[in-house]
């Protein structure tokens, strides 16, 4: 009986992510769409960084503004050269908490993540709604939220103010795995 | 005279720069990939080693990076060769691949030794390949 119980302890335990941890995700995603009457604009980065404190739910997010991959590479162009100068401003960093994060709650919980996005050199504090999966101690993250391009000093020239609308969407989606420094 | 040709030698230079860089922005970078014949080989090992000090002139030319498979995954509906040195602890190269490699991918094995081709897009934890091709896959572990 007692080693029934120690035996049950043992699979319990197991189940509960050790929050002294780091969890990673190497080849996270974010996206941007842009959607004017002109035309419509995606672009995907499919290998952001982004790492996760377990003891005090602090996030850091990273990501190489040249790796956004779009549909035309015209748009690549432009977006690298001349908006983002990525030459310049080479990464976009986010660095924030989630608030009220618990690292053990099973399943699907709803948190607000609020911290400074940086980018092309302009730190703009974000508060982003974020939907926290936890599958025995496998986090995903998925959002969804607005920004606006004038907030990060991107200018766009007049001749092509109707191609970019000025408010861009942003999905991104983060699937973690335990952190071995 | 003598200013009228420095003026027409100026011109010149700047537009065949200025067409090199348009021809190079518009190219389909998977193309330039499979394309390029000539470029850097780098083993995984120094890449990581040497991260932004020695290797960022590098970032947007194609690069050839030799090393051993050590993951293949198909996350965000794309297929990546994660490729590893032999004491490079936790960091490695995330190759994010050309479609037309889906069947050489399929053959592969971890701990394979493998030379990618892509373009390198910088320094993360990981070093970011991207518009990838396997250059030479081999036998041997």
């Amino acid at each position: 009986m007692i080693k029934q119980f120690f035996a049950l302890l043992l699979i319990a335990t197991s189940m509960i992510p050790d929050t002294n941890e780091k969890i990673i995700a190497r080849q996270g995603r974010v996206s941007f769409f842009s959607y004017t009457t002109v035309e419509n604009i995606q672009a995907d980065n499919n290998q952001v960084l982004s790492i996760i404190d377990m003891e005090d739910g602090s996030i850091a997010v990273s990501m190489l503004m040249n790796a956004f991959v779009f549909e035309k590479a015209l748009m690549k162009g432009h977006f690298n050269e001349s908006y983002v100068e990525s030459d310049l401003y080479p990464k976009g960093v986010f660095e924030g908490k989630i608030i009220d994060f618990d690292p053990n709650q099973q399943g699907e919980q709803i948190k607000m993540i609020e911290g400074i996005f940086t980018m092309h050199g302009v730190p703009n504090e974000l508060s982003i709604k974020t939907k926290i999966e936890n599958n025995n101690g496998k986090y995903v993250l998925t959002g969804t939220f607005e920004t606006l391009v004038a907030d990060y000093d991107i200018k766009i020239p007049a001749l092509l103010s109707e191609n970019i609308s000025d408010r861009i969407e942003v999905n991104f989606r983060f699937e973690f795995q335990p952190y071995e420094n | 005279m003598k200013r009228k040709t420095l003026f027409i030698g100026v011109a010149v230079v700047f537009s065949l720069l200025t067409t090199t860089t348009l021809i190079k922005c518009q190219l389909d970078p998977d193309q330039r990939v499979s394309d390029a014949s000539t470029v850097n080989s780098i083993l995984v090992d120094e890449l990581i080693t040497d991260e932004s000090d020695n290797s960022s002139h590098l970032i947007g030319d194609v690069i050839a990076i030799s090393g051993f498979v050590e993951e293949v995954n198909y996350l965000n509906n794309r297929t990546t060769i994660i490729v590893k040195g032999n004491s490079t602890g936790k960091k490695s190269v995330i190759c994010d691949m050309q479609k037309s490699q889906r069947a050489l991918i399929d053959s592969l094995k971890v701990g394979q030794a493998i030379t990618v081709k892509g373009i390198l897009k910088g320094f993360l934890h990981d070093v970011i390949l991207l518009n990838c091709i396997i250059s030479y896959p081999t036998n041997h572990d």
